[in-house]
């Protein structure tokens, strides 16, 4: 978010500039959508204004922000957003996919439905085993509309033939991203011609946006300060979850799907193919969808100046803001930010009131903790439940909470005779929660006479066994509220510490492959958090150890010095000796051997007590040697106060390509630790926890919040709790032993 | 550092302590400081470390103590919308947090005991201060009576400076004027023979016009008959040593604020458990943990109180509170209270210095207690101690302790009847994962064991306080909730000590602690049944069943309580070794010696044969009595057995004494020396820790099931099954 005076006043600088020189007034408060519409017919330079491309005779948009989406399960519910122009939701449209299914579905009681924006457009029995059936549905007018658009596929499906819980994870519905397409039909709807629309670019056939950024050489510090600024910004417009860039040196020739044409220079340096925006460029800042004979989407960000060019940025990210109004492409539930107490009913976080006749319900649900969420080791969450189930459900079905992807809670039913569920307590570890946004499921099981039973085709008869009110409501408690460094999750997930800093020192190296990376990298923690980080681009020897800094550059490009501090070895840098150490120590698992390691399982099984939590005095941190080509994301709290986080790998191109596949939403989440690795060519992000972590505060610390931190912190240095127990007691004792000479009757 | 300085500093120090336990870490974590402190205890406990180590070894209790109770209170209580999981979860609770109170105040009591007191003479230059000895009776026999007089009149103290006064509520004047003639022939009778003893022994007879206000009122009625300036007290029943006066006399010389000096009841009979359980010679009394260091920390406190009986207190002091209290049926604490608040101060010498009967019959020992807990209940109504003007802080906290006690029928009764809730009724009365309950209940409750065992363990052995506990729990519950409804209705019992049980019996209150053997027995089943159906929640019902089953352990072992084994009376024996000599048949003297005595007779060695006497004769026993005052030095004796050794014989004789003056003679042999008495106590003072002391618990346990179960077959047609 763009603090709120720098916007006034960035406004306040061009309306003054509007109203003294330009005719078309470049306007930017935020409310308004006329942000920048390059006069169509501009006499001072008349000739790209009248080339209106060709315009096809129809246009697909594809849909999916990722490869494919899938439906699983007895009840499932999936979304997508998309971004239309107003002529695009004007315009006669039929929404087209492909679907395939398990062949344990059950065709006559399978069904697909199609909803958007709440309204229902489509059902389809779910029939499509032996092949995929391609679909499609002519969209009624009226239900799309300009700017956000939510499309849901709801698949209830049943087993053909069991009524176990356990059949119904072979249920599945896909539907292919290649095939998944809004149709439209008419004359320009390709195009986008407002900044407002920019989330109309949308994605490519695999779920991609890619950003071609065009732009003068880079090695200007101010320049690759503003460019960075300005990607991430692009990126938060765009609404997508992950943009990659790549650099080009002229405009797109053809339209692409998923792909925005970005030039990014100072006026004078525009080229000859975006001369018509170029008068306005020069007379002040400028943001604007240019229309090009091509027919690409190609944005201009320009201005007389690298400082005008930024503030050019700001606008473009008011007119497209980040609000609830406009989601994420891949987060079409509701997102709210959990406080401290705060709650949130289950109809708030997108969840619909359920009747359910199956065995297995699973919805998932989102929220977002603050930066400075500090509980996941001693606290617990608690799920509200208003709930109902018949008699036919038995003892021994569960009502399961995952939160990120982790198995929190199952609380049993543990009524035989059916029961009301009101204002049912469970409490959930707050253990898998995170800063930044987390994912919960809420999984219900059913265990039921009848199913037990299972006469031929009971899987679609059954009558509703479990209700569930989405007055429901998951209640967080006081939490600590503190940060620990080093921890790569908070900066992938919240932005933190650089977020909201004034300028943050970045060292990029100086190939284009590390601006690259840097670019993504930073748009991807922008999507990630909804903030823009400011930097300011440093060389390797300026940037201070007491200041929170990034490093974007391949190892080779590190000074001994840079090197030392970034918590990652290049193999020649680490000494002979810690290498062979390294070598030898390669078998260890880091599990206890001998005699003693059942009696640690069962400790780690039964109580969760891990016998690494039980040091005094951590191990250091040795430098991480990364594997060949991997890249690797490396947090460091330098002794002198900074928190540095290097971005590296062995090889500039590695550097980029690692980049660009680390960004990728299941693996971006995967970051945290101190060091996070994602080696080439596999999907696994390889994660290195603390053994030194350093808690911040960034509040004046509250006796209570003391409390809650102190809380957090002995859960995970357990020794140190009973230390700290113990010299408190032996304190008292003396002191109650000095007491008891001064009173009662002496012996 | 002054005294307030220290105090603030210990305030802050607790406070900061308190802060860092309630920290809600995680289980882990809390499982991992409670094993090491538990540890640690342990290590403390086994060395037997004192001092310093001690305070530790409760600190550390008291802090995991202090974490399970932070634990119980916020996370453990069910949802206060499901009410009928709710209301039995806050009792179950409530009843948990009055323990943990309790607890602590106990802690606080028994802190630092007071070592004993030193011995102390009178200064020789200084007047011997007079003293009246008021023997209060009611309705105990001319035996019982005539032994406790004579044992007063042995005391060694000058003879011109105590007066023992018999204070007879048997045959007031109200009484022998009774309408029924019968009752009022019988008064009339026990008044004349009683004044007769009274005369022989040179004692004072006393009596009054109507039983009004009781003990208390008989008390007061003997202060205003007299004139010393302390009066002694004794039970009818409690027969006090030689050197009762002695002990106790110079200590008001030392303190002019002195109002009482207390003494611990010592008891020469088992209490029914005792009996019926035939632990009387292995195992401390009940009652020596409340002597042997409750006391004794009540009076580093100030705070020991006046017990009935075997005390001796300042009539001045007595004086400003009108004589002795008796708005309660407990008029010994409660005087104790009163002078307490108005600034006299108490002490307690921990030796025994009189020896007693307790009550005999199950039936009667609830008699007792009931009295006892309805008067402590009355005084916690009547002047609750925390608010009680006057008194010092420690002592309002001593007092607390003292009369909250009596309330443990209360949660007693819910820790046996809460497993039900769960197991008949499915309830949720205390939300938690098995690992919890694991990681915290089972902590506090080693812990809990082993700071009683180290407070307690000399006088008390592990499970024998849940015991005794329990089997007055059933009974005494009633009585409670009699006070609360109304404070003035109970009204003073006298218990009757001099019963036996003549043949083996089930006693008269026996009926309930079947039936809830039965329910537990019922429970059992369940859980049984429970874990094999509901395979889900079998851990909790496993925990749940647990405790149930410690519950039907200790049901098991009250039915052997209730299992009145047969006893006469006056059968136990204490060792003596004093030379005599018995007139043999020929009428010579011949050279023996005693071997032990008790209340009806004593045994005689013979080294040189039997002279002629045998099985069946009477005879007659001298020796020199150590008062020197009895005048008589001749008891004429019956002999009722004869046993073969070596060269010698052993007679067992039973007295036939036929004046007062015999009784005398007897109170020389049996109460001539206290330091007997102690011999014999601190031999079964034994701490045999937590782990024997569980193990033997149980084995006591399992073989009293059997006969109570066994009783009931043979003598519980009737009475029991109820007709």
């Amino acid at each position: 978010m763009i603090p709120r005076s720098l916007l006034t006043s960035v406004a306040l600088l061009a309306t003054l500039g509007a109203a003294t020189a330009q005719p078309a007034p470049f306007d930017m408060s935020p409310e308004s959508n006329r942000v920048i519409t390059p006069a169509p017919a501009p006499s001072a330079d008349p000739s790209p204004a009248p080339v209106q491309p060709a315009a096809p005779a129809g246009f697909s948009r594809y849909l999916l922000p990722g490869a494919n989406l899938r439906l699983v399960g007895e009840e499932a519910k999936q979304g997508v957003v998309v971004y239309l122009t107003a002529a695009q939701a004007a315009a006669p449209a039929s929404l087209k996919f492909s679907l395939l299914n398990a062949l344990v579905v059950a065709p006559e009681i399978s069904t697909l439905r199609v909803r958007i924006n709440q309204t229902e457009v489509a059902t389809t029995p779910i029939a499509s085993s032996s092949a995929a059936t391609p679909i499609a549905i002519d969209v009624p007018a009226g239900t799309l509309r300009a700017g956000a658009n939510i499309i849901e596929f709801r698949a209830t499906q049943r087993h053909r033939t069991d009524c176990t819980v356990e059949s119904t994870y072979q249920l599945w519905t896909e539907i292919d991203g290649k095939t998944a397409a809004l149709t439209f039909t008419g004359d320009n709807v390709s195009t986008i011609t407002q900044l407002a629309d920019i989330g109309a670019v949308g994605v490519d056939q695999t779920g991609n946006t890619t950003l071609r950024l065009i732009a003068p050489d880079l090695a200007d510090p101010t320049a690759r300060a503003a460019i960075l600024h300005l990607v991430q910004q692009i990126g938060l417009s765009l609404r997508t979850p992950k943009l990659s860039v790549v650099l080009a040196d002229a405009p797109s020739d053809t339209p692409q799907a998923g792909v925005l044409d970005v030039a990014v220079m100072p006026a004078t340096e525009l080229p000859s193919s975006l001369q018509s925006a170029q008068a306005q460029a020069s007379a002040g800042p400028l943001a604007a969808m240019l229309p090009m004979p091509s027919g690409a989407n190609t944005l201009v960000v320009s201005g007389p100046t690298w400082d005008t060019i930024v503030r050019a940025g700001d606008a473009m990210l008011s007119a497209a803001p980040v609000s609830p109004e406009r989601p994420r492409f891949d987060l079409p539930s509701p997102l709210p930010l959990m406080e401290a107490n705060g709650s949130a009913s289950l109809a708030s976080l997108g969840v619909d009131r359920l009747e359910f006749n199956g065995r297995r319900y699973a919805t998932q649900l989102q929220f977002e903790l603050p930066a400075d969420f500090y509980a996941y080791r001693y606290g617990e969450l608690e799920l509200v439940l208003d709930a109902a189930y018949s008699s036919d459900v038995l003892p021994g079905s569960e009502i399961d909470i995952y939160t990120n992807g982790q198995i929190a809670s199952a609380t049993p039913l543990l009524r035989t005779d059916g029961g009301m569920l009101k204002d049912t307590r469970i409490r959930i570890p707050m253990t898998n929660l995170r800063p930044g946004r987390n994912e919960a499921t809420l999984a219900i099981n059913l265990q039921t006479r009848s199913d037990a039973v299972c006469n031929a085709g009971w899987t679609g008869q059954a009558p509703a066994r479990f209700v569930l009110s989405n007055n429901s409501y998951l209640r967080l408690p006081d939490y600590a509220r503190a940060t620990a460094v080093p921890d790569l999750q908070v900066l992938t997930g919240s932005a933190w510490p650089y977020g909201n800093d004034g300028a943050v020192p970045i060292v990029i190296g100086d190939d284009s492959d590390s601006l690259l990376a840097a670019m993504m990298f930073a748009t991807r923690v922008a999507t990630a958090s909804g903030k823009v980080i400011t930097f300011k681009a440093v060389a390797q020897a300026e940037v201070a150890p007491d200041a929170n800094a990034i490093l974007v550059m391949p190892l080779a490009a590190m000074s001994p010095l840079t090197l030392a501090r970034s918590g990652v070895g290049s193999s020649a840098s680490i000494s002979a000796q810690s290498s062979d150490d390294a070598l030898l120590d390669q078998f260890n698992t880091g599990q206890i051997e001998g005699p003693f390691s059942g009696v640690a399982d069962w400790l780690r099984q039964t109580v969760g007590l891990d016998l690494a939590d039980l040091r005094l005095v951590p191990a250091p941190d040795q430098p991480f040697v990364p594997p060949a080509d991997a890249v690797v994301v490396s947090q460091v709290r330098q002794p002198e106060g900074g928190v540095w986080t290097v971005l590296t790998s062995t090889s500039p191109p590695a550097l980029r390509t690692g980049t660009e596949r680390l960004i990728d939403t299941p693996k971006w989440r995967a970051i945290g630790g101190r060091v996070s690795a994602l080696p080439a060519g596999k999907d696994d992000v390889t994660v290195v926890a603390a053994n030194n972590i350093t808690v911040l505060t960034t509040d004046p610390l509250s006796p209570l919040n003391l409390r809650r931190v102190a809380a957090n912190w002995f859960s995970g240095n357990i020794l140190y709790f009973s230390l700290a127990i113990v010299l408190g007691a032996l304190l008292l004792m003396f002191v109650t032993s000095r007491v008891l000479t001064k009173i009662g009757r002496p012996s | 550092m002054n005294k307030a300085l220290t105090i603030l500093i210990w305030i802050a120090i607790s406070a900061l302590v308190l802060a860092l336990v309630t920290v809600p870490v995680s289980l882990q974590t809390h499982l991992v400081m409670g094993a090491i402190l538990l540890g640690a205890m342990v290590v403390i406990k086994t060395l037997r470390l004192d001092g310093n180590w001690r305070l530790l070894l409760l600190t550390f209790g008291t802090i995991i103590v202090l974490r399970y109770a932070f634990w119980r209170t916020t996370s453990t209580l069910p949802p206060v919308e499901q009410w009928m999981d709710f209301i039995p979860g806050l009792i179950l609770y409530l009843a948990e947090m009055y323990c943990i109170l309790m607890l602590f105040l106990s802690l606080f009591v028994v802190v630092r005991p007071m070592p004993s007191h030193v011995s102390m003479r009178l200064p020789a230059d200084e007047p011997v201060p007079t003293v009246d000895v008021f023997i209060p009776s009611y309705n105990e026999d001319y035996e019982l009576l005539a032994g406790t007089l004579a044992a007063a009149r042995d005391m060694d103290y000058p003879e011109d400076r105590f007066t023992v006064w018999l204070l007879d509520d048997g045959s007031t004047d109200a009484k022998r004027n009774h309408p029924d003639p019968e009752q009022a022939a019988a008064a009339q009778e026990r008044h004349e023979q009683l004044q007769q003893l009274c005369e022989e022994l040179g004692c004072r007879y006393l009596t009054r016009a109507r039983n009004e206000h009781a003990k208390a009122g008989n008390l007061n009625n003997g202060l205003a008959n007299s004139t010393g300036e302390f009066v002694a007290v004794f039970d009818a029943d409690h027969a006090p040593a030689r050197d009762f006066l002695q002990e106790t006399v110079p200590f008001f010389g030392r303190d002019n604020q002195l109002f009482l000096v207390q003494t611990p009841h010592f008891f020469l009979n088992p209490d029914p458990l005792e009996r019926n359980l035939r632990t009387f010679e292995v195992m401390p009394s009940e009652n020596e943990m409340f002597y042997g260091v409750i006391q004794r920390g009540l009076d580093r406190w100030n705070a020991a109180f006046f017990c009935g009986s075997a005390a001796l207190l300042r009539r001045e002091a007595l004086a400003t509170n009108n004589g002795f209290s008796g708005k309660s049926i407990t008029e010994d604490c409660e005087t104790a209270i009163e002078l307490h608040s108005r600034g006299w101060n108490s002490i307690y010498i921990d030796k025994p210095l009189v020896a007693g009967l307790q009550p005999v019959t199950f039936a009667s020992f609830i008699g007792q207690r009931t009295r006892w807990a309805q008067g402590m209940m009355q005084i916690l109504l009547f002047s609750f101690p925390l608010f009680k003007s006057g008194l010092s802080l420690p002592q309002r906290l001593c007092y607390l302790s003292s009369t909250l006690f009596w309330l443990f029928p209360i949660p007693r009764m819910i820790f046996l009847f809460a497993p039900f809730f769960y197991l008949f009724l499915d309830l949720q009365i205390f939300t938690a994962s098995a690992g919890e309950f694991a990681a915290y209940t089972l902590t506090y409750v080693v812990v809990n064991l082993v700071m009683q065992n180290s407070l307690f363990g000399r006088w008390r052995w592990p499970w024998i306080s849940e015991l005794y506990e329990y089997i007055q729990s059933v009974h005494l519950l009633g009585a409670l909730f009699s006070v609360a409804r109304n404070p003035y209705k109970p009204s003073f019992k006298v218990t009757a000590k001099d019963e036996s049980v003549e043949t083996a019996r089930l006693s008269e209150l026996a009926r309930p602690f079947y039936l809830i053997f039965l329910l537990l027995i019922l429970a059992v089943a369940m859980t049984i049944y429970k874990i094999g159906a509901e395979p889900y929640q079998a851990e909790v019902t496993m925990v749940v069943g647990g405790w149930n089953i410690f519950n039907l352990i200790l049901a098991g072992c009250a039915l052997g309580v209730v299992s009145e084994r047969r006893e006469g009376w006056g059968s136990r024996r204490v060792a003596v070794e004093r030379r005599c000599e018995v007139r043999g048949a020929d009428g010579n003297w011949v050279k023996a010696g005693f071997i032990n005595v008790s209340s009806g007779g004593v045994a005689v060695r013979m080294p040189n044969g039997a002279a002629g006497l045998g099985r069946g004769m009477p005879t007659t026993v001298r020796f020199t009595p150590l008062a020197d005052n009895i005048g008589i030095d001749e008891m004429p004796v019956f002999i009722r057995s004869v046993t073969q050794e070596n060269k010698g014989v052993i007679f067992g004789c039973r007295y036939m004494p036929e004046r007062g003056q015999h009784y005398r003679l007897i109170a020389d042999l049996i109460y001539a020396n206290s330091g007997n008495w102690q011999v014999r106590q601190s031999a079964r003072q034994v701490n045999i820790g937590i782990i024997r002391g569980t193990i033997r618990f149980l084995g006591i346990a399992l073989y009293q099931t059997g006969r109570g179960l066994g009783y009931l077959l043979r003598f519980g047609s009737g009475k029991v099954l109820g007709k």
